[in-house]
């Protein structure tokens, strides 16, 4: 009887167990991402530069989200602290299963027009800790799991180092830099030759 | 004699110019002399970088929806739950005994300061929506009078908290309805974290 009892006791408590079981919602979720700010790129005007981000789903279930960009407006802030029209990610949509890692591509194409100097920030430190009001703009990425309401994402702060204009002598300066020996060297081997020439002409 | 001299000398120059050709190109070319190998194996790593959970009132169980019951036009809805507390574990507001909406959790490896955000209220059932974000030690909240949006418009706002890692913050949202009657709004809202 007494038996019968127990048994009967644990079978209820391993139903209970698995009905309990039954309502306990995926455990804590996040969507991870591989680098925490795209500050100081660097590139020439009229040109486009490509920079790639991951993200990777931590959760138990499914998320569904999307990239965007944002600026955040401050009081006489120029003109330079607004490039999110600069700024495109591929793919903009996006599905992450539990484990998976998705790569974007972040593409900043930079007017033709823009100044050389920084853009997108007040400061070159803007991405560290304590620097949060140089930054201005962000690409942000948020997902949540199913028809959900509740999105969870990140501000990244973006921002570019405008170059001058190249000088168009550099690679020619950079030739002469990478083979300087060669050059010399035959530069002494035609003065050379030249002088023995010159002087076999008039020994004639 | 002379001739074989003057020869002879030609020939050196040649030789010295050669030989200060060859160690000006040497120079130039920037060689480098390693005296020693001294080296020191150094080593950093970095911690992980992700969202802040929205998680449930007491479980770490994630949320997906909160809904704000239905009341009428232009009444403020205070009791809004999740789906995963549900309805009958709305959320309190009391000077004692006050219970969030829901909790956040920062997983991230860094301290993160909040943004919260929120799209339009469709069909202009929102008139303004208010927020708090405290410890979840706090359970005096009685009111919430944080504007999250003024208008029912979409908004952001730069809550000015931080999460260290692995900490929770309780949130509590309240909804003035609009004079509207009769409609079934939504609105979505956006937790994002940011560097400090």
């Amino acid at each position: 009887m007494i038996k019968n009892y127990n048994m009967y006791y644990r079978g209820t408590l391993l139903v209970s167990l698995l009905f309990g079981l039954l309502f306990i919602g995926p455990m804590v979720s996040a969507t991870s991402v591989d680098q925490m700010a795209l500050t100081n790129l660097e590139g020439y005007p009229g040109k486009t530069i490509k920079q790639e981000i991951s993200l990777e789903g931590t959760d138990a279930e499914e998320k569904s989200g999307f990239w965007y960009t944002r600026y955040k407006e401050v009081e006489n802030d120029s003109e330079r602290m607004d490039i999110s029209s600069w700024i495109t990610i591929e793919p903009t949509d996006y599905t992450i299963k539990p484990g998976e890692t998705k790569v974007f591509t972040v593409e900043v194409k930079i007017p033709g027009n823009a100044g050389p100097g920084l853009w997108g920030a007040t400061s070159e430190e803007a991405a560290q800790e304590g620097h949060a009001n140089e930054r201005r703009t962000y690409i942000v990425f948020k997902d949540a799991m199913g028809e959900g309401n509740v999105y969870s994402g990140l501000l990244l702060p973006i921002s570019v180092n405008v170059l001058p204009s190249p000088n168009p002598l550099v690679p020619v300066l950079n030739f002469i830099q990478q083979n300087i020996m060669i050059i010399v060297l035959s530069f002494v081997i035609i003065i050379l030759l030249t002088m023995l020439s010159l002087k076999k002409r008039r020994g004639r | 004699m002379q001739k074989l001299m003057r020869k002879m000398l030609e020939k050196m120059n040649i030789a010295v110019v050669l030989a200060l050709v060859l160690t000006m190109a040497g120079g130039f070319s920037g060689v480098t002399y390693v005296l020693a190998a001294n080296t020191a194996t150094q080593e950093a790593s970095t911690a992980t970088a992700s969202t802040i959970s929205v998680v449930g009132k007491v479980a770490d169980s994630a949320i997906t929806t909160i809904t704000f019951p239905e009341g009428a036009p232009s009444a403020t809805i205070s009791a809004p739950y999740n789906d995963v507390d549900t309805v009958s574990d709305a959320q309190v507001l009391s000077g004692t005994v006050s219970e969030p909406a829901v909790r956040l959790k920062n997983t991230s490896g860094g301290t993160l300061n909040v943004t919260l955000e929120i799209t339009t209220w469709t069909n202009g059932v929102a008139a303004s929506e208010d927020y708090e974000l405290v410890d979840t030690t706090d359970t005096t909240i009685a009111s919430v009078a944080s504007v999250l949006s003024a208008d029912g418009n979409a908004a952001s706002v730069a809550t000015a908290v931080s999460m260290g890692t692995g900490t929770y913050k309780a949130l509590y949202l309240e909804l003035a309805l609009s004079s509207v009657a009769g409609k079934t709004g939504a609105s979505t809202l956006t937790i994002l974290g940011e560097t400090p």
